[in-house]
């Protein structure tokens, strides 16, 4: 296990893969910038690069591409409150309102940190928990996977909103990014559903154009109204000195930033959910590690621990998804989908084949995702101040260049005009939502699983009818999802009441 | 009743999800294909309906903008003048949006591009003009008031 360990890291700093490694960090840094183009997209695009290369070669290529995606997914995200990334949309809630308070240089300080920390947590995990994670997957059934997604949504809707009617919100805010997944072919039978005769809307609305016109466009919107720069009238010298505040704050927020990682390699391990959830049950947890009402209260406002989580999680799901896809070859999301695609192509057969005879290999992706992690972190600390001087840029010059960026990104996704239309709509839809206090975050996530909570529910009422829900692990996960709703209640009551303590014995 | 426009978001969703479970019930689809948004709508308009008779009919008032967990908008003092400047923003997206169906990207990247951004710059000048900045000032420029 050690000489594989070894090998692993011997294997990667041999000059040809850790030049193509290198290649595949420059490529997957300004892909990480660019909103819509995701980290599956591109090992898709990269993919007729590998035919020529050996499996040492195109496994760093590939893998160290993919993963430093998430992590400069989060500057755009921070600094321009576009998702870079469709796994970073969590970074734009606290990330992009400090940026707006003159600290993008401590944001982007604080997301590039913690990235590194996931990324190192998640690959650890990913060398540690091999043997131990599969009985873990194989208990999981459909009804069980149904049950995992309703907790998520319950967990993001409960802490999206304050008070009885924040939840309601929340909730429904979720149930309405559901009802936007129904649009599309019905896999199950084929059925058309609400398509109004548009073959565009066949397969369904594309993530990137909805998530990047609910948070992109009001960004904008906002900016035209202000008339101003993203870091409005904050003095020009303040803003790049944050950084080593930002990386500080992550050693402050250590054991936080250590439970987000595990949050988001736990739900990598999980097949099918991925960084869309992984990045909202980090940022919930975030949220529940306030200590007092008005800390709860600052997030949304640009609080740095509201970066710190998703930024953690997104990369720690990385070394998480690569378990199930190397150990039993089932893709953890559909980056990982992709890249088992390349495995086949490098004669590579996920399985216990990998564990054995390719040991040195699988442990080489580990050290990719650490190694890539580092260097995109150290480089993109030595540019932070001037990455964050792009705040002070003037609306009027920035905003026709981000327009043609986001409405780029959308178009990417299916190649169709009618992406540029789903934007417009979404990003109308975002506006009214932000102005009129609904949270986004749920219906986001209410979007990105629907189809797969549908499959998961068509496979339990086919296999196992009614009974499916007395299953004793849907209960179980059922009374977390309860707890979960209620434990915001729970914690402003308890908040409340040692506040009054404190009041009364100062 | 209290007419407000956070009810009216709350209605629009109580009709869509009205709509969604007709459309699963009439429309002849297998059970399958049914279920899924036979249970989603059910649960949105309950959860729509709900939301609409508290903002028209309750006394509760509705949340502030603060009270969502999300990135919000910045206040600005003038209402009208606000609502002036979101009504132009959007319709100056939707222009920009035009020209690409108009031009496709390879065209906008070479006319609609520069002729959206010189349109918007033209517009934006007085505003830069009342703040005291300099229109001479390029991307890298340093921004802040202007020293002449």
């Amino acid at each position: 296990m050690i000489d594989g360990f070894i090998d692993g890291l011997l294997l990667i700093l041999q000059a040809k893969p850790f030049f193509y490694m290198l290649i595949g960090i420059a490529v997957g840094f300004w892909i990480g910038i660019l909103p819509g183009l995701g980290g599956g997209a591109t090992i898709a695009l990269m993919m007729p690069f590998i035919y020529k290369m050996s499996a040492q070669e195109a496994l760093p290529f590939l893998l160290g591409m993919h993963s430093v995606c998430q992590t400069t997914g989060d500057i755009t995200s921070v600094l321009f409150g576009i998702p870079g990334e469709g796994t970073t949309v969590a970074t734009i809630i606290d990330g992009y309102p400090m940026a707006q308070k003159g600290e993008a240089g401590r944001a982007l300080g604080a997301a590039l940190m913690s990235s590194l920390i996931g990324a190192v947590v998640g690959a650890m995990l990913l060398a540690l928990s091999i043997p131990i994670v599969r009985p873990l997957v194989l208990a999981l059934g459909a009804p069980e996977m149904f049950m995992v997604i309703i907790l998520g949504l319950t967990c993001i809707s409960s802490l999206s909103g304050h008070g009885k009617r924040g939840l309601l919100l929340g909730l429904l805010s979720g149930g309405c990014g559901l009802l936007f997944s129904l649009i599309g072919q019905d896999l199950q039978s084929g059925i058309l559903r609400f398509t109004f005769g548009q073959l565009y809307l066949w397969h369904g609305l594309s993530i990137p154009p909805v998530v990047i016109g609910l948070f992109a466009i009001p960004v904008i919107i906002d900016l035209i109204v202000q008339g101003n720069t993203i870091a409005g009238d904050v003095s020009y010298g303040k803003l790049g000195k944050g950084a080593m505040e930002g990386i500080i704050d992550t050693f402050r927020y250590l054991g936080l930033t250590v439970r987000c990682s595990l949050i988001g390699s736990f739900i990598g391990i999980l097949p099918g959910l991925g960084g869309g959830v992984a990045q909202w049950m980090a940022y919930s947890h975030a949220v529940q590690s306030a200590k007092t009402i008005k800390e709860r209260e600052g997030f949304g406002k640009g609080d740095v621990r509201g970066v710190l989580g998703p930024g953690a999680s997104n990369n720690a799901k990385e070394g998480g998804s690569l378990i199930p896809t190397v150990a039993f070859g089932i893709p953890g999301s559909s980056g990982m989908a992709i890249l088992m695609g390349a495995f086949l192509i490098v004669g590579l057969v996920p399985g216990p084949a990998m564990l054995t005879k390719h040991l040195a290999l699988t442990f080489s992706m580990v050290w990719t995702i650490v190694v890539s992690n580092i260097i995109v972190v150290l480089v993109s600390l030595l540019f932070i101040n001037k990455i964050a001087k792009l705040t002070t840029i003037r609306s009027s010059l920035l905003i026709p260049f981000i327009l043609l960026l986001i409405f780029l990104g959308a178009y990417s996704s299916n190649n169709h005009y009618g992406d540029l239309l789903v934007v417009l709509i979404f990003g109308a839809l975002g506006y009214y939502m932000l102005k009129l206090g609904w949270p986004r975050p749920p219906l986001v996530l209410g979007f990105i699983l629907g189809k797969i909570a549908e499959d998961y529910v068509y496979i339990s009422s086919l296999r196992y009818g009614i009974t499916w829900l007395l299953r004793p692990k849907v209960i179980v996960i059922f009374f977390l999802a309860v707890i979960v709703a209620l434990y915001p209640f729970i914690q402003q009551r308890r908040l409340l009441r040692k506040e009054k303590n404190y009041e009364i014995q100062p | 009743m209290k007419f407000n426009h956070k009810g009216l978001l709350g209605l629009i969703w109580t009709i869509t999800s009205a709509g969604v479970i007709i459309t699963a019930l009439y429309l002849d689809w297998p059970f399958r294909t049914a279920l899924f948004p036979l249970i989603i709508g059910s649960a949105v308009l309950v959860m729509a309906s709900t939301e609409t008779i508290l903002c028209f009919f309750g006394n509760m008032a509705p949340p502030a903008n603060s009270q969502a967990v999300d990135s919000g908008l910045r206040e600005t003092a003038d209402d009208a003048l606000t609502s002036k400047k979101t009504f132009q923003a959007f319709t100056w997206i939707i222009g920009f949006v035009l020209l690409i169906f108009l031009l496709g990207f390879m065209g906008f990247n070479g006319t609609s591009a520069r002729l959206t951004s010189m349109r918007y710059q033209y517009g934006a000048r007085e505003t830069h003009r009342d703040r005291g900045w300099s229109g001479r000032r390029g991307l890298g420029g340093r921004q802040g008031p202007a020293r002449e």
